[in-house]
């Protein structure tokens, strides 16, 4: 079986060129998706960082004022305490993910920082996605996959790449912890806009199913995706409750990815 | 000991196992190809300044922890880095009240921070080397290093870690853009020093830290670099980083730079050479006011207010300079020749050294600045004082103390500075001496001074003709060709008759002023043959400034060029131009003319040109005469070119 894949945030390999970190990612895909399986994953991280910036870039303190909106609109999806907050205000955000993570046993600077790389990767890509769906199209072109798996981020790289590319065909498309419908923060801001509140199942695609664990916090809200797109086959939220759910790994290994490709 | 570290990270090793995916929370660098280009130019740059560079390019966290402890250990005299900046814990599983706020990471190749990369930790040991030692440090939150807490309370004189970083210490910095900045300021300071005054045996600290700003801004960077602070209240320390190559060691001037500039500014001109000659040429004459002034400043009960006024040019500055020269304690400490010479030639015109005497060039100075001087020569400079307060404090002291003033007229707010402060001095009980051309705004003060008012343009036409002609005639010795004494003669005869024979011109324009620039025209003129051609010569000079200019630069091959150069002079405020302002003004007047022509044309004009010292080290060109500005600003072209 032909396999393509797409990574989530949190993806960047210091140290690796490009095609090694494809390499090494269609690698340890493969190694845990069903025997047999032929798969590329493509890599688009490296696309996503300031090259000339002299730092890291996963603090909140990082966030450019752009990217600080897109966190105030990702988070109106947790419910918080009452306050008042006027502007960006760093405090105020961080008391706020501290809540997120309290609500879900988690630490709040790993909330922090997977917010943060969420915020900072879907900004630079929605700002200036170009080079990253044309990786995505390049390879689908080459590979003309059975399955093409998504996650997270992905996701949405694979959605706006499809509909731009109406020819590529794609029988069934597999989306792993999807943000495509996050109110505002996403959904809103996809390419082609959602009609009357509805995005679209892509035209290449015969058929799509959505995976998603309950505890992550990309996969919002709960059972979005069924209810904003048309044609999404099935939408399951509770596959496992991964320790790590940001791994793709622990999607690729649960018995529900297993069925659905064993269809 | 001129050693430096220089090292930059431009590639990041991989810290992902192949088959796993990076750990939640993990950081990962990006690789900075950028720094492969800064590298070499940085390291050319500082061997240009004859420095011997360690290069290293990617080291490791061990090999920065053995090369930065090589070189606070073995007197290195700068690190310079180049990196990602990492200033927070690497495990993301403490809170954030596990870290510590005084810290900023270099990040290595291995992309480990650890023991040996946290550049603060650096900072800190550099500041007990026996030598100071300069840290710029390009890298995100760069300005944590020059904002080390152990370090703010220690005094400049004392404080031996010096940072120059790339941005604050909570933003990010981009592209090595600083470095590249830095580099180009280092070619700079190569190439001229920074224009630096050759008083300075190195580049100073504001003029370096200035130059690394307008460069980084000209790159388009909006980042905003920082520096270890100073303290305004004490003077800079002379930092050892970047030797002035135009340093030429000279005790008289550096000791004169030790004089308050408002004082300092009444010694004709400060350069070495020629010093004497200069001396010679400025003061010279007014033999009777002298004799009649010096007894008056050296008398312990005389008080009152004296203004000195007359046609711009007339003398008036060198008359209140030789009495200033020879009774100020600091400028006879600092240049004892100048009072030397004048003793030689006149001794009864020679006031006694006075450790009380005051003297202010008003030139391009407020009221406050000459208050503050006032009170600082006075001894009293610790309490903040008003004009009031100043002028209650002098009356209070129990001798007056002499209080001299020149170029009124040419300081910022005339009439703020004499209706706040010189005649509420001159009411009071005071001694007062000022230099001033005349204007109706200082009619008060000129009616204030009564039977001491005395006109350069009224005095006696036999003592200014023999003045000028004994001016002259110390000019000419020096002028190639005029070795025949009865030449020289006949011509400053001849010269100090026509420029003393019209009553009615003299208040046009200062005779000695006219006199000085023909004596620089004879230069380029025949020599006359004997006694009768040179009193025929020495008859047509021309009698007003415009004129004799006119001859000058006309006489001169350069001098179409040299008046555009000498025409943005002219509009110099204070203390002058520095020499690439001048440069970059000059088109204005001479369309094309480059920098590298303008320097030059400010050593070929400095017959016309005074040289000073800006608070940065700077060295500073403007005009030697109020006059010649005046009238620069008002003719820069040629006459007949009609622009």
């Amino acid at each position: 079986m032909k396999i393509v894949g797409v990574h989530g945030i949190g993806n960047f390999r210091q140290g690796e060129t490009a095609e090694q970190a494809a390499a090494h990612l269609s690698a340890l895909w493969a190694k845990r998706l069903a025997e047999g399986s032929d798969v590329s994953v493509v890599y688009y991280a490296d696309l996503l960082r300031d090259p000339l910036r002299q730092s890291g870039d996963d603090e909140l303190e990082d966030l450019t004022d752009e990217e600080g909106e897109l966190l105030a609109q990702l988070l109106e999806s947790f419910p918080a305490s009452e306050r008042a907050a006027q502007g960006w205000i760093f405090s105020l955000v961080r008391a706020h993910i501290a809540e997120v993570a309290e609500s879900r046993l988690l630490r709040p600077r790993m909330v922090e920082w997977l917010m943060t790389r969420f915020v900072k990767e879907a900004a630079a890509y929605l700002r200036e996605g170009t080079a990253v769906r044309e990786r995505l199209a390049a390879t689908l072109r080459k590979v003309q996959p059975d399955v093409l798996i998504a996650h997270s981020l992905g996701t949405v790289v694979a959605y706006e790449t499809l509909h731009a590319e109406p020819a590529l065909k794609v029988p069934l498309w597999v989306t792993l912890g999807s943000p495509l419908a996050a109110p505002k923060a996403i959904f809103e801001r996809l390419t082609p806009p959602p009609v009357a509140g509805r995005g679209e199942r892509p035209p290449g695609v015969a058929r799509w199913a959505n995976l998603a664990d309950p505890g992550d916090l990309f996969a919002i809200p709960r059972k979005g995706i069924s209810q904003r797109f048309a044609g999404v086959d099935s939408d399951d939220h509770d596959v496992v409750h991964a320790f790590d759910f940001h791994k793709v790994v622990n999607y690729l290994q649960t018995a529900r990815l297993r069925a659905l490709l064993a269809q | 000991m001129s050693r430096v570290l220089l090292m930059g990270v431009s590639r990041f090793g991989h810290t992902v196992d192949a088959d796993e995916e990076p750990e939640t929370g993990a950081r990962a660098w990006a690789d900075l190809p950028f720094v492969e280009e800064r590298m070499p130019r940085l390291e050319q740059a500082y061997r240009k300044l004859a420095y011997e560079v360690t290069a290293v390019a990617n080291p490791d966290r061990g090999a920065v922890l053995a090369h930065t402890d090589a070189a606070l250990d073995g007197g290195h005299r700068i690190i310079h880095v180049i990196s990602h900046g990492h200033t927070r814990l690497s495990d993301r599983g403490r809170s954030r009240d596990a870290e510590l706020g005084d810290k900023l990471d270099m990040v290595p190749s291995c992309g480990r921070t650890g023991l040996g990369t946290d550049v603060v930790a650096w900072v800190r040991t550099a500041h007990g080397a026996p030598e100071p030692m300069l840290f710029i440090v390009d890298l995100c939150g760069a300005g944590r290093a020059a904002r080390v807490g152990a370090l703010i309370d220690v005094p400049e004189d004392e404080l031996h870690a010096w940072v120059i970083a790339a941005t604050g210490p909570n933003d990010p910095t981009y592209d090595g853009l600083f470095s590249e900045a830095v580099a180009e300021t280092l070619e700079r300071v190569a190439a001229n020093g920074l224009d630096t005054d050759e008083t300075l045996r190195h580049v100073r600290w504001d003029r370096l830290v200035n130059d690394i700003r307008l460069r980084l801004s000209a790159l388009g960077a909006t980042t905003r670099l920082r520096t270890t602070k100073v303290d305004l209240g004490s003077p800079l320390p002379d930092l050892p980083f970047f030797p002035n190559p135009n340093w030429r060691p000279d005790p008289r001037r550096e000791r004169l730079m030790e004089v308050v500039p408002p004082a300092r500014a009444f010694v004709a001109d400060l350069d070495a050479e020629h010093f004497i000659d200069r001396v010679r040429g400025h003061f010279v004459g007014r033999r009777t006011l002298r004799s009649r002034l010096a007894p008056w400043l050296d008398d312990p009960y005389a008080t009152g207010l004296c203004v000195v006024t007359g046609a711009p040019g007339c003398g008036k500055s060198a008359l209140l300079a030789s009495l200033v020269c020879a009774a100020h304690k600091k400028i006879i400490e600092a240049a004892p020749d100048i009072r030397d010479y004048l003793r030689a030639q006149h001794p009864e015109g020679v006031p006694s050294p006075n450790d009380a005497l005051v003297a202010i060039h008003a030139r391009g100075r407020g009221l406050e600045e000459i208050a503050a001087a006032v009170a600082e020569q006075l001894g009293f400079a610790d309490e903040a004082v008003t004009p009031a307060e100043l002028v209650a404090h002098i009356q209070r002291m129990e001798t007056p103390p002499p209080l001299v003033f020149d170029a009124l007229d040419e300081a910022d707010n005339p009439g703020e500075l004499v209706d706040r402060l010189l005649l509420p001095l001159a009411k009071g009980a005071c001694k007062l001496l000022v230099g001033t051309r005349r204007s109706t705004r200082f009619e008060p003060l000129l009616a204030a001074a009564q039977d001491m008012l005395i006109d350069l343009d009224e005095v006696d036409p036999g003592e200014l003709r023999a003045d000028l002609e004994q001016h002259l005639g110390q000019r000419l010795e020096e002028v190639p060709g005029y070795q025949s004494r009865t030449v020289r003669a006949a011509m400053a005869r001849a010269v100090a008759a026509a420029l003393t024979d019209d009553v009615s011109r003299r208040r046009g324009w200062g005779a000695f002023l006219v006199a000085r620039i023909y004596g620089r025209a004879l230069e380029s003129l025949p020599v006359p043959g004997d006694a009768a051609a040179a009193e025929r010569l020495g008859g047509s000079v021309p009698r007003t400034l415009p004129g004799v200019l006119e001859l000058d630069l006309r006489l001169r091959p350069d001098g179409g060029r040299l008046r555009a150069v000498l025409a943005t002079l002219a509009w110099a405020k204070g203390d002058g131009f520095p020499a690439d302002v001048a440069a970059a003004v000059v088109p204005e007047f001479a369309p094309g003319l480059t920098e590298s022509e303008v320097r030059p044309l400010l050593e070929a004009g400095r017959f016309y040109i005074w040289t000073g010292v800006d608070h940065d080290g700077c060295k500073l060109f403007r005009l030697f005469h109020q006059g010649l500005a005046d009238y620069l600003q008002d003719h820069p072209y040629e006459p007949g070119d009609i622009r």
